[in-house]
């Protein structure tokens, strides 16, 4: 997925784009002054952007949403149709939205528990059933 | 759908309803071409819960108004003037830091209690509504919030024929997005004006007086989720 490269140059959201490809590791955005998670990357409402930090975080939540796609939103995804596109709700408590892969589409529910895929050389992350 | 069973056959009555809505209409891009129930559910799924006839297409075309003041419309020949009567805005941006985006849409309420209250009208004054819809489940959801029915039961409301020209709010007169043209926010005003000029011929509304038109979107917005707008025309000042 070569728009992955475009999104992150330069942009506020990048330490995580950068910690993602070079360890797999998954980082939110916390206030260190309330200790609010968020993604992607924003000022806090109460305190501003001067505590924000990046944090690692165990990538767990439940599928808030979901839909299926019948047709490839890009040609890269055409061999993947049908795939999940889902709305997470992270246990920190931000919302992310990621492909939900390792199960049929026709068997995911909402609040079904999930966790970030791992070794297989995503560009982005995804997730799959805990 | 989810929260309130709302069903694919409700979203194929409102596909069904807006190609009837079009019929007529030469200047609508399924014009003459109706649709069945049956050729909705036959329609391949695109992303569900949409199949290809819940969507709208691309258009090529132009829309326009002219905006000025009341009183300088008043002294251009030949013009039948639309009155502005009220307009509010909303955004749903408290939602999503509180973390509630997607169930709630308190964009709406805003933007019509704004409007509303400039036009110093109630929601039965409204003789025609002109959702934007790009999407069948638009009207739905849109029905549902400015209370023309109640939470929920918008797929039943546009099943039972609650959007047709002698339904309780007749809506999206024109085929609307889907069914009419895709001119983004221009689908629903330019519909609006020619019902309070008395100029949408087969699917004129009678004694069309004050019209809803809305608009909404912006990242991913387009079902309510991100900002919406409400303006109440009408055809005296
Ligand atoms: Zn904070």
């Amino acid at each position: 997925m070569n728009n992955i490269a475009a999104l992150i140059q330069g942009e506020p959201d990048a330490p995580f784009w950068d910690a993602w490809r070079d360890g797999e590791r998954f980082l939110l955005h916390r206030c260190g002054i309330c200790g609010r998670h968020e993604w992607p990357a924003t000022c806090c409402i109460e305190y501003g952007l001067s505590a924000m930090e990046w944090v690692e975080v165990p990538a767990t939540g439940v599928i808030d949403s979901f839909t299926i796609f019948h047709r490839a939103y890009t040609k890269e995804l055409a061999a993947d149709v049908p795939y999940t596109l889902a709305v997470l709700r992270l246990d920190e408590g931000p919302y992310f939205h990621t492909r939900i892969t390792g199960i049929a589409p026709e068997s995911i529910r909402i609040g079904m528990r999930v966790r970030l895929r791992r070794g297989t050389g995503d560009s982005f992350p995804l997730f799959l059933p805990e | 759908m989810d929260h309130f069973g709302t069903t694919s056959e409700h979203l194929g009555a409102g596909a069904v309803q807006l190609r009837q809505h079009a019929l007529h209409r030469p200047d609508a891009i399924t014009y003459g071409q109706p649709i069945t129930l049956e050729d909705h559910q036959a329609s391949p799924m695109v992303v569900e819960p949409f199949r290809m006839l819940d969507c709208c297409r691309d258009t090529d075309g132009g829309a326009v108004f002219l905006l000025t003041s009341a009183a300088r419309a008043k002294t251009m020949p030949g013009v039948r003037p639309i009155y502005i009567r009220g307009m509010g805005f909303g955004h749903n941006i408290r939602n999503w830091h509180g973390r509630d985006v997607y169930a709630h849409h308190d964009d709406v309420a805003p933007a019509a209690a704004r409007a509303f209250a400039q036009a110093g009208i109630m929601l039965d004054d409204i003789d025609t509504a002109q959702f934007y819809d790009p999407f069948t489940i638009s009207i739905i959801m849109q029905l549902e919030h400015y209370g023309f029915c109640k939470s929920g039961h918008g797929g039943p409301f546009v099943a039972d024929g609650g959007i047709a020209l002698d339904g309780k709010i007749p809506a999206n007169t024109g085929g609307g997005q889907i069914s009419g043209f895709y001119a983004a926010g221009f689908t629903p005003i330019i519909e609006a004006m020619k019902q309070l000029r008395g100029e949408a011929g087969a699917m004129q509304v009678k004694n069309a007086n004050i019209a809803l038109s809305s608009g909404h979107g912006l990242n991913g917005g387009v079902q309510n989720t991100w900002s919406h707008g409400t303006l109440i025309l009408g055809n005296e000042p």
